[in-house]
């Protein structure tokens, strides 16, 4: 494997304009690894510092300490061999021109990325071919949905052929069709061999798109692990939930030797977490044995692992 | 009494407003500058002319017309809250849109006022003026005062067509400054032009602020003064119209986007 | 190159779309009958070229300012300064290519002048040297372009990118000698106004529409030249000076 983002002792720090209290630091410490091939997410509440990591990154700020290297160039020394390397996406409706049409913002940027002139009469349309918007290439992108926007977006961040494509919380404001089918680009994506460093505060998204994700809480990296791992490290043992759970059989749970845990939600579902061998299996046959049909298993999700991590802060818009 | 307390929190969003963009000293070196820096371009006119009248006429002028120039800027100001998403919230509020807009606009008039006054002062002495200028601040305020309706009534149409707010009221500004006798009296233009200078603001407003410089307080100062006060009204009264019908059509037609 | 060629395209693309940017060349008729009816009222209608020529150079001037100063604010609200941060292609070139680009459009100007001056006033102005008209009109326009280039990479870092834009419009167009002249203005002015290349502008312009003979051509085409392309070197290294400064305080993300 070849490692094409690396970070070591990554520092930010931002000077607030009138405040009298000292800086504000924004990333602490940050070491990080990502790999060819790789799509890694980044995962944490708004604040965490994940904006600021991915514009150190593409070098749009300079670290206050540390060290950052994208495909093994500096980022603060060397610059341009970074920028014409990588791609990057921002979520939401800024960074596009909304009164010219989908085809001039990405001829635009495909000559700011030095892409020949040749390469651009077929990479351009092919681009919009990809994301779905051939037939709206020469509308204004005033006119586009939200989830049109986003796809244009990505389709900017790819006009210059980057080995490593940076996502910014891409998905943002999405409806779960348009997030769908944005995550389907992104395994695209990623199967023609490049890089992929998203920044999300959805825990479905990670969990369904990532191979590692990295959870970030106030400026430093918690944990980075394959979000089926991150799971593991709750919880080894897997769930069992059941629908309407009588309150005796809840009652005998809570007793029973092996179960750490029974939580009744809003929604009806209560949960029994065991903590030991074998005690899932016989949750169940009880479950069963009570004539009992509204029940499911599982493990503990990235979203267990994200709430059970970040605490009170949960998910924060 | 209701309509008055909006117009009053609004006049706080305003001031507000505007100090987020303005700092002292960004007031005094940025903005004033250049109006100052205006008054004289123009009042500097009587040099090439080879005429010291021409320097005080124009001078009058331009120092009465940035009253005006502030209180039409409400055009532009209410375009820019188009384009803050906050029209769909205030139509949908119970009041007419109107006492929002007069209230958040209203600083301007103060603006104005002291502005003119202040360029004024600095430079009545180096331009030659002689003689008292203690009813300057109330003249300019009645200057201000009769161009806030037209300035509304544009402010209305720059809400259907707020991308093009800030032409209209350079349109609007830089006619009334060709024809109203801020420069030359309108005498010199043909009758129908003459004719249209009298129904817009500033003409007599300014009519009124050349008599009290040069005589003092008189009827005939009076005069214009109740000319320029009632065109404004006027101009207020079809402000006012107008918003309505806006705020009518635009709940007709789906214009008022709550996603811009 | 391609850049450059590219921003320019895109810029007059987005011009054309924009009717804000417009709004300077809806003033020149307005500003045009101002200046024609003070030397009508005076009987001199040997200032004719300074009455058409001042609300040209105004809004040359003004197109610059607002305009060309809003290039890169406008990338900064729209949230495509950061994009061109990461890009590969400098700033401190597409920026002032995308000026250019509106500043061609200030040229409008000139018939719009002499087309108010017609239909108003009647009158129709006999050029001298059109040539040299027209080749100083383009250095001013090129002199003017890099001043806004400057003006807006300044914008970049201050939330009060309209005062400046404020305090860069009428004083300059006084010291410019855009319609008195700078030599009628006080002497302690003048030397001042000679340091603003719009002064130098001014003149030729007047001189090549009125004069039979006009004095030291080459001279001052040459120091309108070096001036005009000074401001465009300086507006290149700033940008690029902006941009490092702005990666190190982290200015874009939180302006």
């Amino acid at each position: 494997m070849t490692t094409v983002v690396e970070t070591e002792g990554l520092r930010r720090e931002f000077r607030a304009r009138r405040s009298k209290s000292g800086p504000v630091v924004a990333l602490d410490a940050i070491d990080l690894t990502i790999e060819k091939g790789e799509i890694h997410g980044l995962l944490g509440p708004n604040g965490a510092g994940k904006t600021t990591l991915v514009k150190i990154l593409t070098t749009i700020l300079i670290p206050t300490a540390g060290r950052a290297r994208v495909l093994g160039f500096d980022v603060v020394d060397q610059v341009d061999e970074v920028r014409r390397r990588i791609g990057l996406v921002f979520g939401g409706d800024r960074g596009l021109y909304t009164r010219l049409t989908a085809r001039q913002n990405l001829d635009y940027w495909a000559a700011l990325y030095d892409v020949p002139a040749a390469v651009a009469d077929t990479r351009v349309p092919a681009l919009l071919e990809r994301v779905g918007l051939s037939e709206r290439a020469d509308d204004r992108v005033e006119e586009f949905s939200r989830g049109m926007k986003q796809r244009l977006h990505l389709a900017r961040g790819l006009v210059g052929d980057p080995q490593v494509l940076f996502l910014d919380e891409p998905t943002v404001g999405l409806d779960p069709m348009a997030s769908l089918r944005f995550r389907e680009l992104v395994g695209e994506i990623r199967a023609e061999g490049k890089t992929v460093f998203l920044t999300t505060h959805d825990m479905a998204e990670a969990e369904a798109v990532c191979d590692r994700v990295s959870l970030i809480d106030r400026g430093k990296i918690i944990a980075t692990e394959r979000p089926s791992v991150l799971g593991r490290w709750i919880n080894r043992f897997e769930w069992v939930e059941v629908h309407d759970l009588p309150a005796d059989l809840g009652e005998r749970f809570r007793a029973m030797s092996g179960v750490a845990s029974v939580e009744t939600r809003p929604d009806g579902w209560s949960r029994v977490q065991p903590d030991a061998d074998g005690v899932a299996h016989a949750v169940l046959e009880i479950v069963v044995g009570a004539g009992i049909t509204s029940v499911r298993t599982g493990s503990p999700s990235l979203e267990d692992v994200y709430l059970h991590v970040m605490g009170g802060r949960g998910m924060e818009l | 009494m209701s309509a008055l307390r909006v117009t009053a929190h609004a006049a706080v969003v305003g001031f507000e407003d505007t100090r987020a963009q303005y700092t002292l000293m960004s007031w005094l070196f940025g903005w004033m500058v250049r109006a100052t820096a205006q008054v004289l371009f123009f009042a500097a006119m009587g040099l090439l002319l080879g005429s010291n009248d021409l320097i005080l006429f124009a001078f009058i002028g331009n120092v009465a017309a940035m009253p005006a120039l502030h209180g039409m800027a409400v055009g532009p100001d209410t375009a820019w809250e188009r384009g803050l998403g906050t029209l769909p919230l205030l139509v949908a509020a119970p009041r007419s849109m109107l006492p929002v807009f007069a209230g958040r606009s209203s600083f301007y008039i103060a603006q104005g006022v002291g502005e003119g006054t202040l360029i004024f002062a600095l430079l009545a002495p180096f331009l030659g003026f002689e003689g008292l200028w203690w009813w300057l601040p109330p003249a300019l305020l009645i200057v201000s005062l009769g161009s806030y309706g037209l300035g509304l009534f544009l402010a209305a149409c720059a809400i259907r067509r707020p991308r093009i707010g800030n032409i209209i009221f350079n349109l609007a500004f830089w006619g009334i400054v060709a024809i109203g006798g801020v420069n030359v009296p309108t005498s010199v233009f043909p009758g129908w032009v003459q004719t249209l200078a009298e129904f817009l603001p500033l003409h007599h407003g300014l009519l009124g602020v050349r008599e009290v410089l040069a005589t003092g307080p008189s009827w005939e100062a009076l005069q214009q003064f109740g000319l320029e006060l009632t065109i404004g009204l006027a101009w207020f009264l079809i402000a006012l119209v107008a918003f309505r019908t806006f705020a009518e059509s635009g709940r007709k037609d789906g214009t008022i986007d709550l996603v811009e | 190159m391609r850049a450059a060629l590219a921003a320019f395209r895109m810029q007059m693309s987005l011009v054309f779309r924009t009717p804000n940017f417009w709004m300077v060349q809806f003033i020149t008729p307005a500003q045009t009958i101002l200046f024609l009816s003070v030397i009508d009222a005076f009987g001199r209608p040997d200032l004719l070229a300074h009455a058409i020529i001042a609300p040209t150079l105004i809004t040359i001037w003004y197109t610059a300012v607002w305009t060309g100063g809003s290039v890169v604010r406008n990338d900064r609200w729209n949230g495509a300064l950061e994009l061109h941060a990461a890009a590969p292609a400098p700033y401190g070139v597409v920026v002032p290519a995308r000026v250019a680009a509106v500043m061609s459009m200030a040229l409008l100007a000139v018939p719009l002048a002499l087309g108010t001056a017609a239909l108003t006033y009647g009158v129709d102005i006999d050029i001298q040297h059109p040539w040299l008209l027209l080749v100083v009109l383009v250095l001013v326009v090129i002199g003017t372009t890099g001043f806004a280039a400057i003006l807006t990479s300044m914008t970049i870092l201050s939330r009060a990118a309209g005062t400046i834009q404020n305090s860069a419009s009428y004083p300059f167009l006084l010291l410019g000698g855009v319609f008195v002249p700078l030599a009628l203005l006080p002497a302690w002015i003048r030397p001042l106004g000679r340091l603003v290349f719009l002064s130098w502008g001014s003149d030729l312009v007047r001189d090549a529409v009125a004069e039979p003979v006009v004095e030291g051509v080459p001279a001052r085409l040459a120091v309108l030249t070096a001036l005009g392309l000074a401001g465009f070197v300086v507006a290149h290294r700033l940008i690029r000076i902006v941009m490092r400064r702005v990666r190190v305080t982290g200015e874009i993300t939180t302006a």
